[in-house]
C-alpha cells in the first residue's frame, strides 16, 4: 500500500512534465501505466493542461526585437570592445600575470625561486619598456593612454543607422552625401548600417540624420 | 516599430538560407570569436522568448528591456566559456534567470508591480477563444503574481517554454526535487483559480486517455 502510495505521489509530481511532453524513457512509461489505472492522476493531468493553456494565454506585453533595440545593444558591445572600453583592463592583465607568476614560483623548489623571480622581474621590466616605447611611437592612438578612444572617435566618428524600410537607394546616397558619410558596414541582419562621418562636425551630422524622416535611428558608435 | 518586424523576418529568412550551419552551438562558437553577425542571429532567435521570461519574473516593463540587454551582453562576453555540455538555450535562460532575480532584489525597494494593461496583452489567436482565454489568462496572471518568483519561474519554464524538469533545475541552479516541490506549491495555489473559472477535472473529464 505504502509503495503504491509513494508511486502515486511520484507520478503526481511528474504530471506537469508529462503534459508538456518532456518526460522520457522509464518515467514516461511509468506515468502512462499509472494514468491508465488512476483517475485522480488523470484529473490532475487535465488540470495541468488547463494550467498550461492559462499560462500560455496570460497577458504579457507584445514585444518583438526591434532594430533600434539591437543597435543600442551593439553600441554597448562597441563600448566594451573598444580600446580602453573596460576600465582597469591593463590592471587586470597585470594582476593576472602577477598571480600566474606567484603560482609558478610556489610550485618551484626554493633554490630556483630567486633565480626565477629575478628573471621574471627582468621580463616585466623589458615588457613595460617595450609598451612605453610603442606608446610613444604610435602616439595618442595607442591603447594604453586613458582617453585615447575618445580622441579616435572624435577624429572619425561612426554612427549606427537604421533607415526606414521605404528609403530608396538614391535617397540614402543623398542623405549620406549631406552628412559626408560613407558606409563602413551593413546592412546587418537587423538592417543596421555603420556609417563613418567626415572628420569634423559629427554633432550637426547626427542632428541632420535624426531629423530625416527616412531615418529610424542614428546612434553614435562608442559613446554611452 | 511594427513595420520593421516584416523586414526583420525577411532578413532572418535571408540569413538562414545563406548560412548553412546556424545551429545554436555553432552560433555560440562564432560569438566566442567575436562574430557580430552570429550574435545578431542569436539575438533575433532569443530576444522575444527571453523578454517574455524576464517579464514574468520582473513584471516591470521598463526594467525588462534593460535586463535583457545585460543578459545578451553576458552571452557576448562569456560565449568562449560556454562548455557545450548543456543546451545553449538552457545556458542562456540560466543567465536570464540569474539576472532577473538580481534585478528583482535590486527593485524590491521600489513601488509595487505594474499591472499589465489589456492592450499590452497581445496573443495571436482567434476571436472566439480570445474572450474565454483572455479571462482565464488574466486571472492566472494575477495568480502567478501571488507566487514566489522561483515558483513562477518553474511554472513559466514548464508550461510556456516547454522545459523538462532537469533543464529547469539547471536553469534555476537547484536540485530537481526543489523544482518538483516548487511546482507542487504553485499547482496547489493556482488550482482554486482554475476551478473558480469552471476549469479543472469537471470540464476535462471527457478527454481521451493517452
Amino acid at each position: 500500500m505504502t509503495t503504491t502510495e509513494t508511486h502515486h505521489q511520484e507520478i503526481w509530481q511528474l504530471l506537469p512534465w508529462y503534459v508538456n511532453g518532456t518526460l522520457e524513457g522509464r518515467e514516461l512509461d511509468a506515468a502512462k501505466a499509472h494514468l491508465a489505472t488512476c483517475e485522480a492522476c488523470r484529473d490532475e493531468a487535465a488540470r495541468c493542461r488547463d494550467l498550461a493553456a492559462a499560462v500560455q494565454s496570460a497577458p504579457a506585453p507584445a514585444w518583438t526585437p526591434s532594430p533600434a533595440h539591437l543597435a543600442r545593444l551593439l553600441a554597448r558591445i562597441d563600448a566594451i570592445e573598444s580600446p580602453g572600453g573596460r576600465a582597469g583592463g591593463w590592471r587586470e592583465w597585470l594582476q593576472s600575470c602577477a598571480a600566474a607568476l606567484r603560482e609558478s614560483l610556489w610550485s618551484t623548489p626554493p633554490a630556483m625561486r630567486w633565480a626565477l623571480a629575478a628573471q621574471g622581474a627582468l621580463v616585466v621590466v623589458l615588457a613595460a619598456t617595450a609598451i612605453w616605447q610603442a606608446a610613444a611611437l604610435y602616439g595618442p592612438g595607442y591603447r594604453t593612454l586613458a582617453g585615447s578612444s575618445e580622441q579616435i572617435a572624435a577624429k572619425r566618428p561612426e554612427v549606427r543607422i537604421v533607415f526606414a524600410e521605404d528609403i530608396t537607394e538614391r535617397e540614402m546616397r543623398a542623405l549620406l552625401d549631406r552628412v559626408k558619410g560613407s558606409i563602413v558596414s551593413g546592412p546587418s541582419t537587423a538592417d543596421v548600417y555603420t556609417v563613418r562621418l567626415a572628420a569634423d562636425g559629427s554633432a550637426p551630422a547626427l542632428d541632420v540624420l535624426r531629423a530625416d524622416h527616412k531615418v529610424r535611428l542614428a546612434e553614435p558608435v562608442q559613446s554611452q | 516599430m511594427v513595420g520593421s518586424v516584416g523586414s526583420i523576418a525577411a532578413t532572418m529568412m535571408l540569413v538562414s538560407s545563406s548560412s548553412l550551419d546556424d545551429s545554436d552551438p555553432e552560433l555560440i562558437r562564432r560569438v566566442a570569436g567575436k562574430d557580430r553577425r552570429a550574435f545578431e542571429t542569436l539575438y533575433q532567435r532569443y530576444a522575444g522568448r527571453l523578454h517574455r521570461y524576464l517579464f514574468r519574473l520582473i513584471a516591470q516593463p521598463d526594467v525588462v528591456e534593460e535586463v535583457l540587454d545585460d543578459v545578451m551582453l553576458v552571452v557576448w562576453e562569456s560565449a568562449a566559456r560556454f562548455n557545450h555540455t548543456s543546451r545553449v538555450s538552457t545556458w542562456i535562460f540560466g543567465i536570464a534567470h540569474f539576472k532577473a532575480l538580481k534585478a528583482r532584489a535590486r527593485l524590491s525597494g521600489r513601488a509595487g508591480e505594474q499591472p499589465v494593461s489589456e492592450d499590452q496583452a497581445g496573443e495571436g489567436e482567434g476571436p472566439e477563444d480570445a474572450t474565454l482565454r483572455g479571462e482565464l489568462g488574466r486571472v492566472v496572471a494575477q495568480g502567478l503574481k501571488a507566487l514566489s518568483p522561483e515558483q513562477r519561474a518553474v511554472v513559466e519554464l514548464t508550461f510556456y517554454q516547454g522545459r523538462s524538469y532537469q533543464e529547469i533545475a539547471e536553469i534555476t541552479r537547484c536540485p530537481v526535487n526543489t523544482v518538483k516541490t516548487r511546482m507542487f506549491h504553485a499547482r496547489r495555489r493556482l488550482a482554486p483559480l482554475l476551478a473558480a473559472l469552471g476549469f479543472g477535472p469537471r470540464v476535462a473529464s471527457g478527454e481521451s486517455r493517452e
